[in-house]
């Protein structure tokens, strides 16, 4: 029978190594034959070696010496079944005690059923303890953690990693952890991931180079030779992630025992990861739904509540929100027989958007009363909606003032879609009136405005380009032709005549799609007296 | 959307595929940044394949912009669509862009 040693590192588990050879020198270079983890042991601390049908030791020079079996060893001596040498904080036996796996035996089928009674308690209580553990409610990174710190704490491994599938669907790692001795970096092969995770079938790796299954796969080659244990995290939908441990084989080698081990605190794990990951999911959720109501209600609450007072006005407007984006806009401020209007769209989306839109509102309310000039009004808003504009939100607009008196009209485009005027036959005209540059972008911007006369009978048309984008459940765009089409069959009818239109148009058209991007009409005509 | 990109000299070519909306617009958002945190400065976006650009797409391109002109950079937009361009003109926002017809000529007025 083959000699064998022995070896109880500090730190780390104990494991046995064959005595294949004549010689073997021991020390932490990894030149050394038998590699020992232990910082107080030279590079090249002993020798052991057969002579003559004997064993043998010598001490070769090392810096802290050796004692074998407690008295300092000098020069050669001789080395035998039950002597002990000590190298440092680590012993070497000699003998065929079998206490942890050979480093160059096979892998051992070793089910639960051949474990003492002893060793299937212990196992029982770790399973238990890390089950208890897991229990306490805490966050997923801190469960990871948790899970490879028990992991540590049972198995020894150099290194270990949770990987998780990412929301691109790749095996991503969601954890870390390496003991302090640990050189290198750990590296899961993508080889190893398919694998274990990806067909959810434990993995322990004796040696990656002469391992058929991951002898390719680069990245355990490029770590050096190395013991990997792994276990996939499944639940009944299958696997979704993976537990790998791995050490430097001449530290460390795993055994089947080891991996029963993981795939027992593996299944353990999973269920818990699987529910604190979907509770997290779903809180995120939840702050996602409050910020889109809240932004919801801001926007909501920035519209005027009444109908205009004067008695020759006839107005119509009507905002239905989208579900994320926003930042639709429409207001009126009357004074005597002038009423102002905006329609406004922000560019962004959430309690932002809803920011900015209040902004202009309040923008708006403040500037027009009493002013005159609605080139001057457009360029003080301008100038407030540039400063500090790092994020470019900008805000497409069309702002007028009509004389209820004349009829008399004063526009400006605000780098918005083009108002209509539709007549009472049903003729539609798309208003020339000069374009101006979206507020919020060039500061010190020219606004030019227009002007022109409503008609009696004739109604104005101020929408979003949530109208014309709308789309289909094919995709198509509603499209400014389709608009014009609708506001065609709606000539002589009042306001909200021409503003229910123009929604039924849309509504038919996207025909249960819900809306992308936030919706607004206003129509507005004089009500002959 | 997928993103094409192709290096040409120091010239980088952004190439957006599909629609530019409020949902694909972070992902362009995202390159654009790689690409400024690189040190990356003369950026050329082509239109070829971009058949729908909203308001957030444009919000994008103004940061661009913005970026460029804070660090001295030059940014040109080429291959535009009729609608395309149509968005750039009703936002007023064709002046604040080079808008050229081609990728070429993009590229000669970056470099």
């Amino acid at each position: 029978m083959t000699p064998r040693l022995q070896v109880g590192p500090p730190d780390t588990a104990p494991f046995e190594f064959e005595l294949t050879g004549a010689e073997v020198v021991i020390g932490r270079a990894q030149t050394a034959g038998l590699v020992v983890p232990d910082a107080s042991v030279s590079r090249h601390h002993v020798r052991v070696f057969t002579r003559d049908g004997r064993w043998w030791a010598e001490d070769l020079g090392a810096r802290n010496g050796t004692l074998l079996n407690g008295a300092p060893l000098q020069g050669v001596a001789p080395f035998g079944d039950g002597d002990c040498l000590r190298l440092g904080g680590t012993t070497i036996a000699f003998g065929s005690e079998t206490a942890a796996p050979a480093v160059a035996a096979a892998p051992m089928e070793l089910s639960t059923d051949n474990l003492s009674p002893d060793r299937q308690a212990a196992r029982l209580r770790t399973i238990n303890e890390i089950h208890r553990a897991l229990a306490t409610p805490i966050s997923l990174g801190e469960l990871l953690d948790l899970i490879l710190n028990r992991c540590f704490a049972v198995l020894h491994p150099e290194e270990g990693m949770i990987l998780l599938r990412g929301a691109d669907g790749e095996w991503t790692p969601a954890a870390t952890k390496r003991s302090p001795k640990a050189t290198g970096d750990m590296m899961v092969s993508r080889r190893l991931s398919e694998e274990v995770a990806g067909l959810g079938r434990p993995v322990l790796v004796l040696d990656a180079a002469i391992d058929e299954r991951l002898a390719g796969a680069e990245s355990i080659q490029m770590s050096g030779v190395r013991s990997v244990v792994a276990a996939p995290l499944a639940d009944a939908e299958g696997s979704f992630g993976m537990i790998a441990l791995s050490s430097r084989l001449a530290v460390r080698k795993f055994s089947q025992e080891d991996l029963d081990m993981l795939e027992s605190i593996a299944s353990v794990a999973a269920l818990r990861v699987r529910n604190v990951g979907l509770a997290e999911e779903a809180a995120a959720r939840k702050v996602l739904e409050r910020e889109l109501a809240l932004a919801h209600d801001m926007q909501m609450a920035m519209l005027p509540r009444r109908r205009p007072a004067h008695a020759s006005i006839d107005l119509a407007a009507h905002l239905t929100p989208a579900r994320s984006v926003g930042g639709d806009l429409y207001d009126f401020i009357e004074e005597g027989a002038r009423l102002w209007f905006i329609v406004a769209d922000v560019s962004g989306k959430g309690v932002a958007a809803a920011l900015v839109t209040a902004v202009v509102k309040t923008l708006f309310r403040a500037m027009v009363p009493g002013e005159t000039d609605l080139s001057r009004v457009l360029g003080r808003m301008n100038a407030e909606l540039c400063r500090d504009n790092d994020q470019m939100t900008f805000v497409t607009a069309i702002v007028g003032c009509v004389d209820l008196d004349t009829g008399r009209v004063v526009l400006g485009d605000i780098g918005h879609t083009p108002a209509f005027l539709v007549g009472d036959d049903g003729t539609v005209t798309a208003l020339d009136v000069p374009k101006s540059i979206a507020f919020g972008v060039m500061p010190g911007a020219p606004f030019a405005t227009g002007a022109f006369t409503l008609g009696p009978t004739d109604a104005l048309v101020l929408y979003t380009d949530g109208i014309t984008d709308a789309r289909s459940v094919r995709g198509e765009m509603f499209g400014t032709d389709q608009l014009e089409g609708a506001l065609r069959g709606a000539g002589g009818r009042s306001a909200a005549g021409v503003l229910e239109r123009v929604q039924s148009a849309v509504e038919t058209f996207a025909s249960g799609a819900p809306p992308e991007d936030d919706l607004t009409i206003l129509v507005l005509r004089r009500r002959s007296r | 959307m997928t993103i094409h990109e192709e290096r040409v000299g120091d010239v980088v070519v952004v190439a957006p595929m599909g629609r530019i909306d409020s949902t694909t617009s972070a992902d362009l958002d995202t390159r654009l940044l790689a690409l400024d945190a690189e040190g990356r400065r003369q950026v050329v976006v082509d239109f070829s394949g971009v058949e729908y650009i909203s308001s957030a797409g444009l919000r994008i391109l103004l940061t661009l912009a913005k970026r460029a002109r804070d660090k001295a950079g030059r940014v040109a937009l080429c291959s535009q669509d009729q609608s395309v361009r149509q968005v750039f003109d009703l936002a007023g926002f064709t002046a604040l862009f080079s808008i050229v017809a081609t990728r070429d000529d993009a590229i000669a007025v970056t470099r």
